[in-house]
């Protein structure tokens, strides 16, 4: 395996600071994440996780500090701003229609159209196809056709679509919330395979999950956090998983 | 394709089962004056129940469109036939006050953040109230022959017993069906109705999408009002008081859900025949139109039954419908 290190810098956050009126959420936040990296980011409840990434993702403008995507110093006033750039969040939701069908869904709000205005109808063939293609290459090979709704795909399986959907759409960073909480191992399978397939085409991963034994295994890399703070980072190869619980429950033993 | 991947097999069984019932009881039941009458009822019931289907696939109610199917008629006929405007100013008029009437529904739904069933209920009552005193309940009769009125439904197709407003009907359908299955809009209609918060999460500009819905349920209402007034030459205050509930049915039997995110134009307009058929064979079999309703309310159930046993069976036998 290469050096996370060595790898091209996705995404970069120096002194980054963001309060809630007087409560402070996270404070002096040093992170990166590289290009083909996965980064499991762990912590207590309330250690500052999800603002962190809700900084990354535009949802909130941190009061202070700087972020560098792709070399390029930016700053976002919505998620609108970050998803522009390529970051692409993955919520816990997951944004898809239940009764809609897969390639519906995989192109909702982003259809691909043919004909001129004001006669522009969608390129129904051509987005069935990217669809079917995409989903296979994500792992999910027992589907059947496109037109079949999202509510016959267990949970692991929406996950992977949500994937696809961000990684076709030329996201270069994925921000995963959670993505297996609800899920059996099973499924959880399916979710570490889609980030897996994700990270080796060269995206950046960012992962909350609060199972470590879930995060060693897919991580490259783990940041924990506590009281708002970045308290370590370390790689995947160097720990075990009981490190990282052991570090995460304030154990400081490494 | 296979049988049960057809999206409107329920309302489709239902229909024929319904037919056939009536053709044994009225040997009339099956003539070319039975199939203009059938077919001038489908009219009624159809447009109007375009647009509430439409509305519905967007996940929101329209109750206020038997007052505007009342009022914006009469304040075409009162503009045109009693104050003498000319008749296309007096019909872009009731059509913008359709529109107003959409708009105010749908902005209230949105900003106020109240179920449409409500907003749409209290705006239904007004209306309804408007229309009545528009004229102090009485209705606006037209003996001329404008050939506006003989577009609107006057004139019969060729030397049929057919009314042209079938093709008004038509051509409503045709454009709706295919919004809703081939455009983008109609993906974010579908979307909107399915889980509003998921579409707005990918981009969907879901409030835009829900009022254009309301305008166009609004619109249709008023147009299915004033395609009756042309073809019966009368505007009553009090006409199709039921019908907002009827315009429910129709998108209901025709394949729609309540929830919203699901529903269909071709089901639609097969319902709005459905209940041409009952009214007609009714007359025919020489049971009163008063029992009509409650024939509604039976088919209503049968064909929701209908439906859900196909849409089980076409899941186990693992069909899969085109989208």
């Amino acid at each position: 395996m290469t050096e996370p290190t060595s790898k091209e810098k996705l995404f970069g956050l120096q002194d980054v600071t963001m309060n809630f009126g007087n409560v402070v959420a996270i404070q002096g936040v040093k992170f990166e994440v590289h290009r083909g990296e996965v980064v499991g980011l762990v912590g207590d409840n309330g250690a500052g996780k999800s603002t962190l990434v809700k900084v990354m993702n535009g949802f909130y403008s941190p009061d202070r500090g700087v972020m560098q995507f792709q070399g390029n110093t930016v700053r976002f006033s919505s998620p609108r701003d970050a998803r522009s750039v390529g970051i692409e969040t993955v919520y816990q939701d997951l944004a898809l229609i239940p009764a809609l069908s897969m390639w519906r869904n995989f192109f909702l709000g982003r259809e691909l159209k043919i004909g001129r205005r004001p006669f522009r109808f969608l390129a129904k063939r051509r987005m069935r196809e990217i669809t079917m293609e995409n989903l296979r290459e994500m792992g999910l090979t027992r589907l059947r056709s496109p037109d079949e709704p999202v509510d016959i795909l267990s949970g692991g399986e929406r996950q992977a679509l949500a994937i696809a959907r961000a990684r076709y759409f030329g996201g270069s960073l994925l921000l995963l919330d959670e993505p297996t909480s609800a899920l059996s191992v099973k499924e959880t399978e399916k979710v570490s395979e889609a980030v897996q397939i994700a990270r080796n085409s060269g995206l950046g991963v960012v992962i909350i999950d609060h199972n470590i034994g879930h995060v060693h295994r897919i991580c490259d890399r783990i940041v924990i956090m506590e009281a708002g703070r970045v308290i370590n980072s370390v790689r995947r190869d160097d720990v075990t998983a009981q490190h990282v619980a052991d570090l995460v429950a304030g154990r400081h033993a490494l | 394709m296979h049988l049960f991947a057809i999206q409107e097999l329920g309302v489709l069984v239902a229909g024929l089962m319904i037919g056939a019932v009536f053709a044994f009881l009225s040997p009339e039941f099956l003539t070319a004056a039975s199939a203009g009458s059938i077919l001038a009822s489908a009219v009624q019931f159809g447009v109007v129940g375009l647009g509430v289907t439409v509305l519905m696939i967007a996940g929101e109610f329209d109750l206020s469109v038997a007052s505007v199917y009342s009022l914006c008629p009469m304040v075409m006929a009162s503009l045109w036939v009693d104050h003498g405007f000319n008749v296309f100013l007096a019909l872009g008029f009731a059509l913008i006050l359709a529109l107003a009437i959409g708009l105010i529904n749908g902005l209230a739904t949105l900003i106020l953040g109240i179920p449409s069933f409500i907003i749409t209920l209290a705006t239904a009552l007004f209306w309804a109230g408007v229309s009545l005193n528009l004229t102090g309940g009485y209705p606006i009769s037209y003996f001329g022959d404008s050939p506006v009125m003989s577009w609107l439904g006057t004139a019969e197709i060729g030397h049929s017993k057919i009314s042209v407003s079938i093709l008004w009907l038509v051509g409503f359908a045709i454009i709706l069906a295919v919004v809703l299955r081939m455009t983008a809009v109609g993906n974010w209609i579908f979307a909107s109705g399915g889980d509003g918060r998921a579409a707005r999460a990918m981009g969907v500009p879901v409030g835009a999408v829900k009022v254009g819905c309301f305008l166009l349920s609004s619109v249709l209402a008023a147009l299915t009002g004033i395609i009756q007034f042309g073809s019966f030459g009368s505007a009553t205050p009090t006409q199709g008081s039921d019908l907002a509930l009827t315009a429910i049915v129709v998108a209901v039997v025709g394949g729609g859900s309540l929830m919203g995110g699901r529903g269909s134009i071709m089901g639609a307009v097969l319902a709005a025949i459905v209940l041409g058929m009952s009214y007609t064979g009714l007359v025919l079999s020489g049971v009163s139109t008063t029992w009509f309703q409650s024939f509604v309310g039976f088919l209503l159930l049968f064909a929701v039954i209908i439906n859900m046993r196909l849409a089980g069976l076409g899941a186990k036998l693992g069909v899969i419908r085109k989208s």
